[in-house]
C-alpha cells in the first residue's frame, strides 16, 4: 500500500473513533497543512457517518449508541421504556401541556443523515397535519442533545394496542371481521395519500389494533418515518438482523424491494395492504421468503406471482382471491390504485355486491408466467396454458354460491372477462394487431376452448352467444374456415335467441366474408344483404360496421364480377362514412381500396394507384409496417403500379411484400400465397417467365391446400402458370393448364368476366403457337363475344383482340374476315394510337399483306406508309 | 477482534494470498457471469437495479455444479466472479450509456447481507473511481472488487488478499468511506 494512502487510511480510522467534537483537534495536528488530506479525511468521517458503523453489530445487540432512560426529555416526563428497534427507542411519556400521555420515539444519532433530517424538517408539518381515528397522531418532532449526541425524536399519540395480527388471533376474528378491520386500515392509508404522505413501512407491528366502544379501531404507527430514517437513496436499509429484514421485505412492494425509490407511491402502500390482508386470512405470507438469502427473498419479492389464497384455504377462492391477487399485482398499473379502491371492494365483498376487481389480474400473471417460460415450452403450449386456465377461472366462478339470478350475472361478468382474455390472446396470435409473434397455432387453442365453452356456458344464450362469436372470430382471423363457420353460426342462432340486433348483423357480416372468401358467393351475398338490411334499421346507427358490411357486400360483387354494382356499393360506403368516420378508419380503407380495385380491374390505373398509395399510408400510420393491414396495402399498391408498367416502383412493394407474408403468417397462409404469386408476376412483367412460373406454383399449391379446387383464385392461379410456361416456351406444360383454364374460369367467374376473356385470349395464343389455327381463330372469338360492357371499352385490350383475331383467320387463309378483324383493331385504336402502337403496327402490316397477295397495290402502300409512320 | 480467518490456520496472523486466478477460470467465470447478467438485463426494464451479488451467488452455484474444475475454494471462485461481475456490469453500463447518449444510467444498488448499506451508485461512475483508488491502492480496489462485487465476506476477502481479517476489516472500512467520499452523496 502507497504511503500516501496508508497515511490517510490511519488518519482517518483514528479520527473515526473519536467523538465527533474531539475529531477537529485531532485533525489540525494530524493532517498539519495538508489541506487536500484533511478535505479528504472529513468527506471520509461523513461519509462513514451517515451510515451505519462497520462491525455489523452495533445496531443489532450494542446499546452504546443508545441514550440511557433520561428522566426528563424536552419537556416530557419518562416513563417507561416500550421498546427498542433498528432505529430507535419508544418511550411512554407524560406531557406537561396539555396534559397528557404520549409515545416519543428517539431515533438514535448518526442513523438520520443530514438530508435526511432536513426532509424531516420539511416533511413533519404534513405528518402532523394527518389527523383520522386510524392514524396514530404525531403531536411534534424536534431534536434533543444527549451526552454530546443529537437525537431525532417523535412525539405521538400512545396508543396502547396490539399488532394487527396478535390481535385477530387474540380476540379470535371472524374472516369478515378481519375483512372489515384492513378496509378500516385502508381508510386511514387513504386518508394520509390525501394528504401527500405515503407509509412505506406498512407491516404488522405498524398497525395497533384497540377495542373502542366495542369496535376493532386500528391505529396505523410511523406514518412518513420510513421515508426520514430510510437512507437517502437505498431502500433497503440492511441494519438490522436478517430475520428483521425479511420482516420487512415481506411487507414491501416490488418496487420498492427493487430498490428504486422513485417508483414509490400510494400503489406501494396498496400491496401492504394486500400482504396485510393476505396474512389476515390465511396466516401466511403471500411469498415464502423465510429462511431464505436476502437477495433471494428479494427477487422472490420482484419477480414471483405472490401464493394464491384459494390455494390456501378453498374458501378464499373467488372474489376475495381476486381482491388480494389486485392488491398484489406485481405491476403497480395493475393494482388497486388507491387504498380507497381496495377498501371498497373489501366492502363489496363483505356486502356481496359485485367487486370491481376483475380476475383479469390472474389471467395477467398466468400470461406473464406463460411468456416467462416461452423459451421453454414454446410459444404455443404458453399461450394454450393461459388460455385453458382462463377458461377454468371463469368456470370455476360460475359455480361459486350464489343466488340464481347473481350466477347469471356472474357468469356474464366472467364470460367477459373471458372473451377479453381471449381477444387479448389472439391478439398476440394476430398479426394485424402483434407483429412479433410467429408460430401460434391458434386453431389448436381455440379447439380446447371451445369444449370448455360447449360444456359450461350452453345453457346461457347470451354467455354462450359471446363466446361462440369470440371463438368464431378468432377462427375467422386464423383462415379456419370450417370452424369459424360453425362456431359463427352457432353465435349467429343465439344472437337471434338473445335479439341482439347489433351482433345479429355483425355475425352475418362475418359469415358473408368467410363464405366470399371460400368462394360461395352465393350464400356471401345472401348474409351481406342480411347484415345491412340490419344495419340500416339499427337506432342508433353503427356507422362503423355498417360502413364494413358495404365494403362486404360490394366484395362480393366485385368477386361476381358485377363491376359497375361493386363500385356504386362501395361509393355508398364512402358517402356514408364521409364527415361521420376518420380517414383512415378500417372500414373507410376496405371502402378505398374496393374502389381502386374496380378502377384496376377496368384497367383505370390511374384511378387505382392515388386510393391505394393513401392505403399505403394510413396503414403505414396506423398499424405500422409490420401489419398485416400494411402487408395488404403494399400489395395491391405493387399489383396497381406493376399493371400500370411502373416495375421500379413496384418491385420494392412485391419484393416487401413477400417477406414481409413469411415473417408475419405461419406457411400456408391466404396471404403468403397472394404475395408468392404476386412476386411471380412481377418476373413475368420483367419477361423472366420461367422463374415467375415458379412462384406461381408455390402460391397455387398454397392455395389449394385453403381453397376448394373451383374457387376463383385457384383457377386463375392455374391460368397464369399455363400462360407463363406458354411465354417461357414450355407449350406441352401450358396447354391442358390453359384448356383447362376457359371452361373452369368461365365457371368460376361467369361468361361476361375480364378473367373469362383472358383466359379465352391465352388459350387462343397457344393454340395459335401450336398451329392449330382453325381452333385458335374459335377462341379469339369466342374472347371477344364475351367481353363485358366495360372491357368493350378498354381499345388497347379489345383491339388486341382483334387483332389476334385477324392474325388466325389470317393463317387459316380466311383472308376476307381477317381483314375486316384488323379493321376493327385498326378503328377501336384510333383513339390510343400510343399504346395501342404494337399491336397497330402489326394490323397495319397484316393488311399490307393481304392487300399485296391480292394485288391491290394502293391499300398496301397506304397501309405500309402508316407502318413506316409508327416505326419512324 | 480476534477472528479466524476462513481457512486458514489460527495462529497465522498473515495468511497466504489465494490462489492466482487464471486466465481460464476467469474466462469461464465471465461467460457463465456474461450469459446470466444478459438473462437479467434483457428481462429488466431500464434502470432496473441489479443485484450483482445474487447474481454472482447464482454464477457459483452454476460453476461448483460443473465439471472439469477443481475450485480451490468459494472465495476463489468468487473472486473471479467478482472481477468478471465488475467489467460485465460496467460494460453493460457504458454501453448502454453510449446508447442514449447522457440519459439515465444504470444505478446499482451496493448491498448485499453482510455489507452496510450503499447509497445507489451510477455503475461507471464507481467504476471510474475504483480505477482512481486502484492507482492510489489497489488493494483496497480489489477489497471493494471482492465484496461489492463478489459478495465475499470479510473473511473470504481477506483469506484472497492474504492479509489479517482485522486488517481487511480496517480497510474496508476505509476504502468504502473515500468511495463515498469520490462519489459524493448520491441524492445530495
Amino acid at each position: 500500500m502507497p504511503d500516501d494512502f496508508a497515511r490517510l487510511q490511519r488518519i482517518f480510522l483514528n479520527a473515526a473513533e473519536l467523538p465527533p467534537f474531539d475529531r477537529s483537534a485531532f485533525l489540525d495536528h494530524a493532517c498539519g497543512d495538508d489541506r487536500e488530506l484533511r478535505r479528504r479525511v472529513e468527506l471520509m468521517l461523513d461519509a462513514d457517518g451517515s451510515e451505519a458503523s462497520l462491525s455489523g453489530t452495533d445496531f443489532v445487540t450494542g446499546s452504546s449508541a443508545l441514550p440511557d432512560l433520561p428522566a426528563e426529555f424536552g419537556g416530557f416526563r419518562i416513563l417507561r421504556r416500550l421498546g427498542a428497534g433498528g432505529m430507535g427507542v419508544v418511550y411512554e411519556a407524560e406531557q406537561r401541556l396539555p396534559r397528557r400521555r404520549v409515545a416519543i420515539k428517539v431515533l438514535r444519532p448518526g442513523y438520520v443523515s443530514e438530508a435526511a433530517k432536513t426532509r424531516f424538517r420539511r416533511e413533519i408539518g404534513a405528518l402532523a397535519a394527518l389527523s383520522h381515528p386510524g392514524i396514530a397522531r404525531i403531536h411534534e418532532a424536534g431534536e434533543q442533545e444527549i451526552d454530546g449526541d443529537v437525537h431525532p425524536y417523535f412525539v405521538m399519540e400512545l396508543v396502547e394496542g396490539v399488532d394487527l395480527l396478535t390481535y385477530a388471533e387474540r380476540e379470535r376474528l371472524r374472516s369478515n371481521q378481519r375483512l372489515e378491520l384492513i378496509a378500516r386500515v385502508a381508510d386511514a392509508v387513504h386518508h394520509a395519500h390525501m394528504r401527500g404522505v405515503i407509509h412505506r413501512d406498512l407491516k404488522p407491528g405498524n398497525v395497533l389494533v384497540i377495542k373502542e366502544d366495542g369496535a376493532d379501531a386500528p391505529k396505523v404507527l410511523d406514518f412518513g418515518v420510513a421515508r426520514i430514517t430510510e437512507g437517502d437513496s437505498q431502500a433497503i436499509t440492511l441494519q438490522t438482523t436478517p430475520g428483521q429484514i425479511v420482516g420487512t421485505i415481506a411487507y414491501m412492494s416490488p418496487e420498492q424491494a427493487s430498490g428504486d425509490p422513485t417508483r414509490v407511491d400510494a400503489r406501494t402502500d396498496v400491496w401492504a395492504l394486500g400482504v396485510l390482508l393476505f396474512e389476515l386470512l390465511t396466516g401466511r405470507l403471500p411469498f415464502d421468503i423465510r429462511n431464505r438469502p436476502i437477495h433471494d427473498a428479494i427477487r422472490a419479492v420482484c419477480e414471483s406471482e405472490p401464493i394464491r389464497a384459494g390455494a390456501i384455504d378453498r374458501s378464499l377462492r373467488g372474489d376475495i382471491e381476486t381482491i388480494l391477487a389486485t392488491a398484489l399485482a406485481t405491476d403497480p398499473d395493475r393494482r388497486y390504485q388507491s387504498a380507497h379502491a381496495l377498501a371498497a371492494d373489501v366492502r363489496h365483498q363483505l356486502a356481496g355486491e359485485p367487486i370491481a376487481a376483475r380476475p383479469d389480474s390472474r389471467v395477467y400473471q398466468l400470461g406473464k408466467f406463460a411468456e416467462r417460460n416461452r423459451a421453454i415450452v414454446g410459444g404455443t403450449l404458453a399461450t394454450l396454458i393461459v388460455l385453458i386456465a382462463g377458461v377454468v377461472v371463469a368456470t370455476s366462478f360460475a359455480m361459486s354460491e350464489r343466488a340464481q339470478r347473481e350466477v347469471a350475472e356472474t357468469n356474464l361478468r366472467r364470460a367477459n372477462a373471458v372473451r377479453g382474455f381471449l381477444v387479448d390472446m389472439l391478439q398476440q396470435a394476430n398479426p394485424r394487431v402483434n407483429t412479433d409473434r410467429k408460430s401460434m397455432t391458434v386453431p389448436d387453442l381455440l379447439d380446447i376452448a371451445s369444449v370448455d365453452i360447449d360444456e359450461n356456458f350452453s345453457d346461457d344464450p347470451a354467455v354462450a352467444m359471446e363466446l361462440n362469436l369470440t371463438l368464431g372470430r378468432a377462427y375467422l382471423a386464423a383462415a379456419e374456415f370450417e370452424r369459424a363457420q360453425s362456431r359463427l353460426l352457432a353465435g349467429l342462432s343465439f344472437a337471434e335467441t338473445v335479439g341482439d340486433q347489433s351482433e345479429l348483423a355483425a355475425t352475418h357480416d362475418e359469415l358473408a366474408r368467410l363464405f366470399a372468401a371460400t368462394g360461395e358467393l352465393d350464400d356471401a351475398e345472401s348474409h351481406a344483404r342480411k347484415a345491412n338490411d340490419i344495419f340500416r334499421s339499427l337506432d342508433p346507427p353503427d356507422i362503423g360496421l355498417q360502413a364494413g358490411a358495404y365494403a362486404t357486400l360490394a366484395d362480393i360483387l366485385h368477386s361476381q364480377g358485377d363491376l359497375e354494382a361493386s363500385r356504386r356499393q362501395y361509393q355508398s360506403g364512402l358517402d356514408l362514412a364521409a364527415g361521420v368516420l376518420d380517414d383512415v378508419h378500417p372500414a373507410v380503407r376496405r371502402l378505398r381500396n374496393g374502389v381502386a380495385i374496380v378502377a384496376y380491374t377496368l384497367n383505370n390505373l390511374d384511378d387505382a394507384i392515388a386510393p391505394m398509395t393513401k392505403n399505403v399510408e394510413a396503414a403505414r400510420l396506423v398499424d405500422g409496417e409490420r401489419s398485416a393491414t400494411y402487408l395488404e396495402a403494399i400489395i395491391n399498391l405493387g399489383a396497381v403500379l406493376r399493371a400500370a408498367g411502373r416495375l421500379d416502383e413496384a418491385e420494392p412493394y412485391y419484393e416487401t411484400a413477400y417477406e414481409l407474408s413469411r415473417d408475419i403468417y405461419d406457411p400456408g397462409h391466404p396471404l403468403i400465397a397472394v404475395a408468392t404469386n404476386n412476386y411471380g408476376r412481377l418476373l413475368q412483367a420483367r419477361g423472366r417467365y420461367a422463374e415467375a412460373a415458379g412462384y406461381v406454383r408455390e402460391s397455387l399449391e398454397i392455395r389449394r391446400s385453403l381453397l376448394p379446387p373451383n374457387h376463383p383464385d385457384i383457377v386463375h392461379s392455374e391460368r397464369i402458370l399455363g400462360y407463363l410456361h406458354f411465354e417461357a416456351g414450355n407449350l406441352d406444360a401450358a396447354e391442358p393448364l390453359l384448356r383447362e383454364g376457359v371452361e373452369r374460369t368461365r365457371k368460376a367467374f361467369g361468361e361476361q368476366h375480364i378473367q373469362t376473356v383472358n383466359a379465352a385470349r391465352d388459350y387462343a395464343r397457344l393454340l395459335q403457337a401450336l398451329e392449330r389455327f382453325e381452333e385458335a381463330s374459335e377462341m379469339a372469338a369466342y374472347a371477344i363475344s364475351v367481353a363485358p360492357a366495360p372491357l368493350r371499352e378498354d381499345a388497347v385490350m379489345t383491339g388486341a383482340l382483334h387483332n389476334l383475331l385477324g392474325q388466325t383467320l389470317l393463317a387459316t387463309g380466311r383472308s376476307d374476315e381477317a381483314e375486316a378483324s384488323f379493321i376493327e383493331a385498326i378503328e377501336t385504336l384510333s383513339a390510343e394510337k400510343e399504346r395501342g402502337r404494337p399491336t397497330l403496327v402489326d394490323a397495319h402490316t397484316n393488311l399490307v399483306t393481304i392487300y399485296t397477295e391480292r394485288g391491290d397495290i394502293e391499300r398496301a402502300t397506304l397501309h405500309q406508309r402508316t407502318v413506316d409512320s409508327f416505326e419512324r | 477482534m480476534a477472528r479466524q480467518a476462513y481457512g486458514v490456520p489460527n495462529d497465522d496472523p498473515t495468511p497466504q494470498a489465494g490462489p492466482p486466478l487464471t486466465d481460464d477460470l476467469l474466462t469461464v467465470v465471465y461467460e457463465e457471469l456474461r450469459r446470466i447478467a444478459t438473462s437479467y438485463m434483457a428481462n429488466e426494464p431500464e434502470n432496473a437495479t441489479l443485484q450483482p451479488t445474487a447474481l454472482v451467488h447464482e454464477a457459483y452455484l452454476k460453476l461448483i455444479g460443473g465439471e472439469g474444475w477443481n475450485w480451490q475454494d468459494e472465495g476463489h471462485v468468487r473472486a473471479a466472479a467478482a472481477i468478471a461481475m465488475r467489467r460485465i456490469l460496467t460494460d453493460e453500463a457504458r454501453r448502454r450509456r453510449a446508447m442514449k447518449r447522457g440519459g439515465g444510467c444504470d444505478r446499482l444498488t451496493l448491498s448485499d447481507s453482510d455489507l452496510r448499506a450503499m447509497p445507489s451508485v451510477n455503475v461507471v461512475d464507481l467504476d471510474d473511481a475504483l480505477n482512481r483508488l486502484e492507482r492510489q491502492s489497489p488493494r483496497h480496489a480489489e477489497l471493494i472488487t471482492l465484496r461489492f462485487f463478489g459478495g465475499l465476506t470479510v473473511e473470504q476477502a481477506a483469506s484472497r488478499l492474504g492479509v489479517s481479517v482485522s486488517t481487511a476489516e480496517a480497510d474496508w472500512r476505509t476504502a468504502r468511506a473515500w468511495l463515498l467520499s469520490e462519489l459524493g452523496d448520491a441524492d445530495a
